[in-house]
């Protein structure tokens, strides 16, 4: 092959992508579709062969098991979420002022996200357990008697432990993202407005978080895709029922009755969907609202 | 720059003592023996009861060959290296295709690049057991490794994607120029000039393989151990304050705290590892 041929724009484009996307057309995509012509009825090693079916789907969508799951699922990602980005943005914003011992502060910081949510999980059971710290130091000050007395915040419904792991993973997340953007757009901006008279919150409201926005949609929406599907956490710290959809979808995945793959397949694949159509919704529902203001230079 | 006020003073304290403090009480029950309640210290230390119990715990436990936790280490830091120096291979080349040339469809790439961060794990994992049993790498060490591929491939795409940026082209069009051939003028002029960059690719994919859980766990079926594994299973039988997981939640910890320690090392930047994410996609800052 001549030497031109490698100075084509198109081959060297090509083949500069290839290694990447061919991966990830055989690890990402290729499960997917086993995922999913599974989940229609296509499993023969099963002795499932009804290819294509949405019986699975059909069964899966209408228990009321499901929509339990669902509703817990979203509400365990959707409270962090909102808190998450809360606090990162507050934590980032304050951080960028002029503190003193920012490096030190700036490590611990960053810790948990560099640590497994397993960590996180860890930490809560030894703090919130029934036994737990907390518990102990409530009974040393006389609030409780017993362990029966302290709020059971792991194992409930509530999900208490769940955000928590959650939020103690993704304010560093959010604070990370916000931080770095913030360096980008500099001081100067909101300096210039509470020179001109803005209060602290305007200068907020009206300059910076216009520009920190981009990367407060980015790390939110992060952190929702991860909540949506995370397996771990909730099968340790949730209650047995109601369960989240992973936790769902993997028990299903583990009964003895190999038949009833496919009903796990039409979980995960419904896990996708809702997690895809909540993220479109919200880059909608961003880019109007950056539309109606006009975007910032 | 203005100086933080009275209140942000004391949030940014709450924020310390909420990342900081829950390691303390992980860091004593790994020295505890017994930890009854109601009690706010252990009721008998290890080096208390080291004479009195016939098997070793805690620590002793931890680094007895039982608990398995050397096949556990050694595990997750083989298949970090080889998954990390895989994303970065695989990645560098598209990296530096899409921080040169715009062509038709180069969003769908860029989107098809860092869609699989946001699509659910569960649904990958489930998907390539079934596909892996099929060719018969579920359970063993490839199989892992590609699975983690999936997570490490679009943060490695993004983080050279933004070091081909920052190099100006025509530092390689002069070396061209002056008569170096491709190889030569990629060892002697690109790569030294792209080290720090993938150097940072390079330590954050393997953070991410070692902290990866649910792939490792839905692959190996339970017959490979990783530290993250390891942990879910400690804490899944484990009580509340239990020594052996305690301590093996400090070890767990240890790649992250080295990756912190290196990043700040290697850039003495408190946001470069926010940049090297996802957080500033329309950036370009040239030198």
């Amino acid at each position: 092959m001549s030497r031109n041929f490698f100075r084509d724009r198109r081959v060297v484009i090509f083949l500069g992508l290839a290694p990447a996307v061919g991966t990830l057309l055989f690890l990402f995509v290729g499960p997917l579709l086993v995922a999913l012509v599974q989940s229609l009825g296509h499993a023969p090693i099963y002795r499932v062969h009804r290819f294509p079916t949405l019986e699975f789907h059909r069964q899966v969508l209408f228990s009321t098991r499901f929509r339990i799951a669902a509703v817990v699922t979203l509400y365990y990602a959707l409270v962090p979420t909102f808190l998450a980005t809360l606090l990162g943005v507050a934590l980032a914003v304050t951080f960028s002022r002029r503190v003193r011992g920012k490096r030190f502060l700036s490590f611990f910081f960053r810790l948990p996200l560099v640590v497994p949510y397993l960590v996180g999980a860890a930490m809560v059971v030894a703090l919130f357990a029934n036994g737990g710290l907390i518990a102990r130091l409530l009974y040393a000050a006389g609030l409780i008697e017993s362990t029966g007395q302290f709020p059971r915040i792991l194992f409930s419904a509530g999900g208490w432990g769940i955000m928590l792991v959650y939020l103690f993973k993704q304010v560093p997340f959010t604070f990370i993202i916000v931080t770095a953007v913030l360096s980008g757009v500099g001081p100067e901006y909101e300096e210039a407005a509470r020179t001109l008279g803005a209060s602290r919150m305007q200068a907020f409201r009206f300059v910076l978080l216009p520009r920190i926005m981009p990367g407060v949609v980015t790390s939110s929406l992060l952190v929702f895709a991860f909540n949506f599907q995370s397996y771990e956490i909730p099968y340790l710290l949730g209650a047995t029922f109601p369960a989240t959809l992973p936790v769902e979808a993997l028990r299903r995945f583990n009964v003895p009755d190999l038949t009833r793959r496919p009903e796990a397949m039409a979980y995960v694949v419904a896990i996708t969907v809702i997690s895809g159509i909540v993220l479109f919704a919200y880059l909608r529902l961003y880019r109007r609202w950056e539309r109606s203001r006009g975007g910032v230079g | 720059m203005r100086r933080v006020s009275v209140t942000g003073r004391l949030f940014l304290v709450v924020m310390l003592l909420a990342f900081a403090f829950p390691f303390l009480p992980l860091l004593v029950a790994s020295f505890s023996f017994r930890w009854h309640w109601p009690a706010l210290l252990p009721t008998q230390w290890l080096w208390d009861a080291r004479e009195t119990t016939p098997f070793p715990v805690g620590w002793d436990y931890l680094f007895s060959p039982i608990s398995g936790l050397g096949p556990a280490f050694l595990n997750t830091v083989v298949i970090g290296v080889v998954t990390a120096l895989l994303a970065v291979v695989l990645s560098l080349p598209a990296a530096r295709v899409l921080a040169r040339y715009t062509f038709r469809g180069k969003g769908v790439v860029e989107f098809f690049l860092l869609v699989p961060v946001i699509v659910p794990q569960i649904a990958v994992g489930m998907g390539m057991l079934l596909l892996f049993m099929r060719i018969g790498i579920a359970r063993t060490y490839v199989g892992i490794i590609l699975a983690h591929l999936v997570p490490a491939i679009p943060y490695a795409v993004r983080i050279l994607t933004s070091v081909f940026q920052n190099l100006d082209p025509r530092y390689e069009e002069q070396a061209r120029t002056l008569g170096s051939g491709w190889l030569s003028t990629f060892r002697r002029i690109v790569l030294p000039m792209v080290l720090p960059g993938v150097t940072t690719a390079f330590l954050f994919s393997f953070l991410i393989s070692a902290n990866i859980f649910l792939l490792t766990f839905l692959i190996s079926g339970g017959r490979l151990q990783t530290l993250p594994t390891m942990l879910f299973s400690h804490i899944e039988s484990g009580a509340p304050l239990d020594a052996t997981t305690a301590g093996l939640v400090l070890i767990v910890s240890v790649p992250g705290l080295v990756f912190l320690m290196i990043s700040d090392w290697l850039t003495g930047d408190h946001a470069a590892l926010g940049r090297t994410s996802f957080g500033s996609r329309s950036k370009k800052e040239r030198p």
